[in-house]
């Protein structure tokens, strides 16, 4: 990647632009480097996204000399850097939300004559949970299953009204974000599978290996 | 109106049973068919009367031609039995003419038939609803309000009105034309909702039916052609600035239209008090202008409202049919598979399971984080030195001292010397207890301070007199031992 380059067209746009621009501009940078996602359905951040696509050639100018990519896609503008970059490790009951937030998602978009896309309830989340079965009944807690869905609000993959157990109850409606197709896609779930799968067999083997000790354990408990 | 005019409606209604024609679930769509007809048969023989024989035959026909329709040919006799008819049209005729739909009149030897005024009014309504064939244009009506405002203006131009009548005619027809157009702003609005919600209901289609729905029907349908007249060709917006300016006119010289009604009622025949004319203009012509200036107001907020409609419903198609065509369901499979697995796996034994899924991200921390920074933590010292720390002696004297007082004075020190004055007796007066020194005094003093306790081994009974002990005055008191907490008293000492 040309540095010096980039620098020079980066230069270039910042003269040509007027001080309100790139104030404009500065705080969306910002924005972009506190969220990651700039969500466009999002009340608090339809204003930086407007700004970011008005001015996406300054801003990628400013992100590519860090290396660091501005990814537009239908209603999402976010950075990602090539190197590496910060990550952040979703946890089991996470990981399961965010695959049954988008099946939820799928359903709602092959179904042409529900609601509109796109949307959910705490209730309907809670049912698809349920139905996997991945967890026992009664499991997650409630407050532990509202943290899960307030840390995936957090990472902007979904929106709801209310920030704790008290204030979200079971009607509460769930808008979910196109972020969720940037981190479960087809290629993705094609990874997290083959990961999967390994674990699995590394379990059933762990599982024959203690089996033969045992047996062999008798064996010498026969002799 | 009040709700007086409105009852007008029920004492108009020759029969209760009059409604009943079209609330019947099995036969009101075959009742409205026929009654359609009718209105349909007067309105191209262009005559307000027809015999009944012409009627009869013609009904007749209809209904051979539509053999499947399923309408009332049951029929209330005198007695109040209901007595069915094969199906034909002389007995619904006579059903209508019951029930008030149709009135019978006898001209010589003929017995004709005419609409009553609720069938026409009723009729044309219900017929207006069903009616999508034709597309509604609104620029008529715009266009008629702002000629007529045109026309006006030069009556407020001039000094002398030319012409009251004229004038007045102006002004109604504006109010007409804005109650028509209100009305069929509303009527768009709620049909493309209909027109919405009926597609939306039909669960079994296919992604070529959605797209044809969309593309062709919706397209074509006319409310919504109207709609995109009224955003670009039939814009109100275009005729604002005329209108705006001739209410402005009006509203600065309200004697001539205050004069020209009065002149024009006073030539029409009218029953009205000619005293309160006057008030009355001047009330029609504030009714007027806020009319015009609420419905320019609010038809942008209608059209808008529209276009949301719109919008959402053309938004909502596109992305799932965008959805729908690409295979996607490729990934519900894969997603499902993925969760079997971990139903089967336990996560939290497998370390590895934290990299399952990993979020890209620049900043661990919001507004909204529990993260508290790590304070630094002090560096050990390398080596201690220790140094001696003498105490002065007439402090460590002095707070000896304050111990002994306390420990001498404390609840346990006050009980104790309380039982040992009651001995073996039950009771002993305050005065009775000998004292030998300055701190029993001050024991016996403090033995009701601590006799509230529900836990002491005695109570406290106080008397209505006082005694002088070691030079003190003091209130008198009884001491009553109790038994029942022994084990508190083990407990104390």
């Amino acid at each position: 990647m040309d540095i010096k380059k980039n620098c020079s067209e980066l230069n270039e746009s910042v003269q040509s632009s007027s001080d309100t621009e790139l104030n404009e501009i500065k705080e969306t940078i910002l924005k972009l480097l506190s969220d990651t996602y700039l969500v466009k359905d999002k009340i608090s951040d339809s204003y930086f996204y407007n700004i970011a696509i008005t001015n996406q050639k300054i801003i990628r100018d400013y992100f590519s000399m860090m290396d660091i990519d501005l990814i537009l896609k239908e209603g999402l503008i976010y950075i990602k850097a090539d190197n590496g970059g910060l990550r952040y490790r979703l946890s089991k009951l996470e990981t399961v939300l965010l695959f049954i937030l988008k099946l939820i998602d799928i359903d709602s978009m092959i179904d042409l004559t529900g609601s509109e896309p796109h949307l959910t309830t705490v209730q309907s989340i809670k049912n698809k949970l349920e139905a996997s079965g991945v967890y026992p009944v009664g499991k997650p807690q409630k407050t532990e299953f509202i943290q899960a869905l307030i840390r995936l609000k957090r990472m902007k993959f979904i929106d709801f009204k209310g920030s704790n157990s008290y204030s979200i109850d079971d009607d509460q409606i769930v808008n979910i974000y196109p972020t969720i197709n940037e981190i479960i896609n087809g290629d993705s779930t094609e990874i997290i599978l083959a990961s999967l799968s390994n674990y699995k067999k590394k379990d059933e083997s762990d599982d024959e290996e203690s089996g033969l000790e045992d047996n062999e354990d008798e064996k010498t408990s026969e002799d | 109106m009040d709700s007086n005019d409105y009852s007008y409606l029920f004492d108009e209604l020759a029969s209760p049973k009059f409604f009943g024609i079209l609330s019947r679930n099995e036969t009101a769509k075959g009742n409205f068919f026929l009654l359609c007809a009718i209105d349909d048969y007067f309105n191209n023989c262009n005559k307000i009367t027809i015999s009944r024989q012409e009627l009869t035959d013609y009904l007749n026909e209809y209904i051979r031609n539509n053999s499947a329709l399923e309408f009332d040919s049951d029929i209330d006799n005198e007695d109040g039995e209901t007595i069915s008819y094969s199906k034909s049209a002389a007995p619904f005729i006579n059903k209508l003419i019951d029930t008030g739909w149709l009135i019978q009149e006898l001209y010589g030897f003929s017995q004709m038939i005419s609409r009553s005024r609720l069938f026409v009014v009723i009729i044309d309504s219900l017929k207006k609803v069903c009616n999508h064939s034709t597309h509604k244009e609104y620029t008529s009506e715009v266009v008629d309000i702002y000629h007529n405002i045109e026309n006006i203006i030069p009556f407020y131009l001039d000094s002398q009105p030319k012409n009251t009548d004229r004038l007045i005619g102006y002004f109604e027809s504006i109010e007409t034309s804005i109650d028509e157009l209100s009305r069929n702003l509303q009527m768009t609005n709620e049909n493309i909702a209909a027109f919405i919600r009926k597609d939306q209901k039909n669960t079994q289609k296919t992604i070529e039916e959605s797209l044809s729905c969309l593309l062709n029907d919706y397209q074509n349908y006319s409310d919504y052609i109207a709609f995109t007249r009224l955003i670009d060709v039939d814009n109100p917006d275009k005729f604002k600035g005329k209108i705006n300016e001739g209410l402005d006119l009006i509203k600065s010289k309200p004697g001539i239209y205050i004069d020209a009604y009065i002149e024009t009622k006073q030539k029409r025949p009218t029953d009205e008090d000619f005293t309160k004319v006057a008030s009355l203009a001047e009330e029609s012509l504030k009714e007027f202008i806020s009319k015009v200036e609420m419905f320019f107001g609010n038809v942008d907020s209608i059209i808008k409202q529209i276009s949301v409609k719109n919008k959402n419903y053309v938004d909502v198609n596109y992305e799932k049919l965008k959805f729908k065509n690409t295979g996607i369901k490729d990934l519900s499979s894969q997603i499902n598979k993925a969760l079997s697995i971990l139903k089967n796996v336990n996560y939290e034994d497998n370390p590895e399971f934290s990299n399952l899924v990993e979020v890209p991200t620049f900043c661990l921390l919001d507004s909204e984080s529990i993260y508290k920074p790590r304070s630094q933590s002090a560096k050990a010292p390398d080596s201690f030195a220790f140094t001696a720390r003498t105490i002065d002696p007439a402090i460590l004297e002095e707070v000896e001292k304050r111990n002994s007082l306390r420990k001498k004075f404390n609840r346990k020190a006050v009980v104790s010397f309380a039982l040992r004055a009651l001995g073996n007796k039950e009771t002993i007066q305050a005065d009775q207890i000998d004292i030998n020194n300055k701190d029993e005094l001050f024991l016996l003093v403090l033995i009701p301070a601590f006799a509230r306790s529900d836990s002491n081994p005695y109570k406290i009974k106080a008397l209505d007199k006082r005694f002088n002990k070691e030079g003190f005055d003091l209130a008198d008191f009884v001491i009553e031992k109790e038994n029942i907490n022994n084990g508190h008293q083990k407990e104390l000492f």
